[in-house]
């Protein structure tokens, strides 16, 4: 394990902000923290970055207990925070050597590792600007080049695509899976569910200052829903194949809408080839057929009972 | 030292910022000198009309511009600052003076000023030079007359229009303290700094990274150290080569008195910085700190005037022992005499380091 969190309490004066929280997460992993805001993801990410103390609990980072402000754990992580960290009186290229001087980068080595960084990120070109002249996502994408330039073990990155265009976001969702190829464990929260379930490997559902719910993502889905929707586009609906696809055991509803049946069912019962064989036995064609999934969102929306944006 | 570094390129890159340093405490004794070269203006009304009265005229000449004052006019004129003097030469002053009588001669000024201490000072060095002359010439008028101008030609004790030594010192010393207060006002750039790092979050950032927040203040202070370090020496170089300002050999010894002082200021700034949200925030409690702070400390001008207990509160500013050792090293003292000085110099730098860095505990807030 890279991380281990158990047990952490942190109060703010009265209130509770973490309630003993626990999440462990594996070398390689990207790791998504999911929670609307005030749930505790800033303060978990405040304390596994060494910024925050806490007032219970343990936090293991590569199997050693970390405090507040522990030199070694902080060499190793990168930090990509969720408003945008830059100085914008200096070029990309001095932003870049101030926070890898700040990691005891120097000399060549320094060098070097702005000029990968640059590159990764795609900003080469523009090194010598200053950031104020910069896009929304070049400047998300300078923030990502600023957390990785000392190569850490494991990256956190809180919200880094808030704001930007698709064009940005899609260069910068590329970079953490290749940061991740590369070794880098990743821990990533997001608004965007889409991109948690893009990208992330493993899921922890924080509300309230608890982790409600945490896995895989498969693992998460089946704890909403125990049925599949089944939606079949076809040439021509006829009684016999509808009244054949509801005899169907684990079949509970089969809705007509025009050439489109909305068939639900249990999950796992081999649904999908039995209404096929259904349908094939009529002289109807088979033009789409889609199963819709639960997403994350809807995850998210069970568990907690309010929207992730909330 | 990588904070350091960058601090000071950030500070040097910013041109408003560096106008503001290095400019601003040359416009601000700029306004002390201009202040001060208000020209003397002086007025006399000769009743007498000799030679002598004319020879005294010609020599307050040159010490002060000459304005014509109706006799009857005399109070309202100098109430309303027209002129700072005025001298009346009764009729037969300078038989008078020559029989050896004194008096003859009315001086009027404004009570409160003394701007014109140095007319009266040569006006009497002038009459008991010419009541000697007038002693050895046997109270006789041809006699005198022969004396006065072979006195006036060769004479080796001949009367100079030079400015006292004291209006020297206090020309310096409203200079100095107009020195002083711009230091106060561009220490606020360290805390702006220190804010604006908050505000755009690069200091989540750099204490995310192996830095300690004791390495990292200590890291700023020092950059604006070095940047006030650089703003007092080009001050200290306009005031001895541009301005010519004297400072009765003393220029080492204010140096290094300001640059204690600097540590103060830029202390003070990171004071400021930690009792405020934002940029403009930090201004306004700046300037509403700073004026205050250097009146009560005597940079306008000597707190000759103020009652005692004004004079009691304005100890407690690092301003006020500034400039008394300033005042004491124009006054021939020298730097090491200033230990009581120096002491609360640095004493008001820890308060104010302690303050400014004592609140930073939980930088993730």
């Amino acid at each position: 394990m890279i991380i281990e969190v158990r047990n952490l309490i942190k109060r703010y004066n009265d209130f509770l902000a973490l309630d003993h929280i626990s999440f462990s997460i594996r070398e390689g992993e990207i790791f998504g923290l999911l929670g609307p805001n005030g749930a505790g993801k800033s303060t978990t990410i405040s304390i596994l970055s060494g910024l925050t103390g806490f007032d219970g609990g343990e936090v293991l980072f590569l199997g050693k207990k970390i405090g507040r402000n522990e030199m070694d754990s902080k060499r190793e992580l990168g930090i990509v925070p969720q408003d945008i960290a830059l100085f914008e009186d200096l070029t990309a290229q001095e932003n870049l050597d101030y926070f890898g001087r700040l990691y005891g980068l120097k000399g060549k080595l320094l060098k070097d590792r702005v000029k990968e960084a640059l590159a990764f990120t795609g900003l080469t070109e523009r090194r010598k600007d200053r950031p104020k002249g910069f896009s929304g996502g070049m400047k998300r994408r300078l923030n990502i080049a600023c957390a990785i330039l000392h190569h850490p073990k494991l990256i956190i990155m809180d919200e880094p695509t808030v704001g930007i265009d698709p064009q940005s976001r899609n260069h910068i969702m590329q970079s953490i899976k290749e940061l991740n190829r590369m070794g880098s464990t990743i821990i990533y929260t997001s608004h965007y569910m889409e991109e948690v379930e893009e990208i992330c490997t493993k899921v922890a559902v924080v509300d309230r200052g608890r982790v409600i719910a945490q896995g895989t993502k498969e693992d998460l889905k089946s704890l909403v829903s125990s049925e599949e929707k089944i939606m079949v586009e076809l040439s021509t609906v006829n009684f016999t194949m509808v009244e054949g696809i509801k005899k169907i055991e684990s079949i509970s509803e089969c809705v007509v809408n025009g050439n489109r049946l909305d068939v639900v069912g249990k999950k796992g019962e081999k649904n999908v080839s039995r209404i096929i064989q259904v349908i094939s036995e009529s002289e109807a064609d088979i033009l789409s057929l889609n199963v819709e999934k639960p997403s994350l969102e809807a995850v998210f929306l069970t568990l907690t009972g309010r929207s992730l944006r909330d | 030292m990588s904070i350091f570094k960058h601090t000071i390129k950030r500070i040097f890159r910013n041109k408003i910022q560096l106008i503001f340093i290095i400019l601003f405490p040359l416009a601000y004794m700029s306004l002390g000198l201009i202040d001060d070269q208000r020209p003397l203006k002086a007025a006399i009304i000769d009743h007498d009309q000799t030679e002598l009265t004319e020879r005294l005229i010609r020599g307050l000449e040159t010490m002060a511009e000459m304005k014509a004052v109706k006799e009857e006019d005399i109070e309202r004129d100098l109430k309303a600052l027209k002129v700072d003097y005025v001298l009346v030469i009764d009729q037969g002053f300078t038989e008078q003076l020559i029989r050896g009588e004194s008096g003859g001669l009315s001086e009027y000024t404004v009570k409160e000023s003394n701007v014109s201490r140095p007319l009266s000072f040569y006006l009497r060095q002038w009459a008991d030079q010419v009541g000697t002359i007038a002693t050895a010439a046997d109270h006789q008028s041809d006699a005198f007359y022969t004396s006065y101008k072979q006195y006036e030609d060769r004479a080796p004790l001949k009367l100079d229009n030079r400015p006292i030594e004291n209006q020297q010192e206090e020309k310096s010393r409203k200079v100095l303290g107009f020195l002083v207060i711009p230091m106060l006002y561009t220490s606020l750039i360290a805390g702006l700094q220190i804010i604006s790092n908050r505000n755009n979050h690069t200091l989540y950032r750099t204490l995310a990274a192996p830095v300690r927040i004791r390495s990292y203040m200590l890291q700023m202070i020092g950059s604006f150290l070095a940047v006030a370090l650089i703003q007092l020496t080009f001050a200290m170089l306009v005031l001895k080569w541009g301005y010519r300002v004297p400072m009765n050999d003393s220029e080492w010894g204010i140096y290094a008195l300001l640059i204690l002082f600097s540590v103060a200021a830029v202390s003070f700034g990171v004071a400021v910085s930690s009792i405020s949200k934002s940029i403009l925030q930090a201004c306004l409690i700046g300037i509403c700190l700073i004026e205050p702070i250097s009146m009560l400390g005597g940079a306008y001008g000597p707190l000759d005037w103020a009652p005692d207990f004004v004079k009691t509160i304005s100890q407690f500013t690092p301003v006020y022992w500034v400039m008394d050792g300033i005042d004491q090293l124009l006054h021939g003292q020298s730097l090491l005499e200033l230990g009581k000085e120096a002491v609360m110099i640095i004493l008001f730098a820890i308060i104010f380091f302690l303050f400014g860095t004592i609140r930073k505990t939980d930088i993730a807030k």
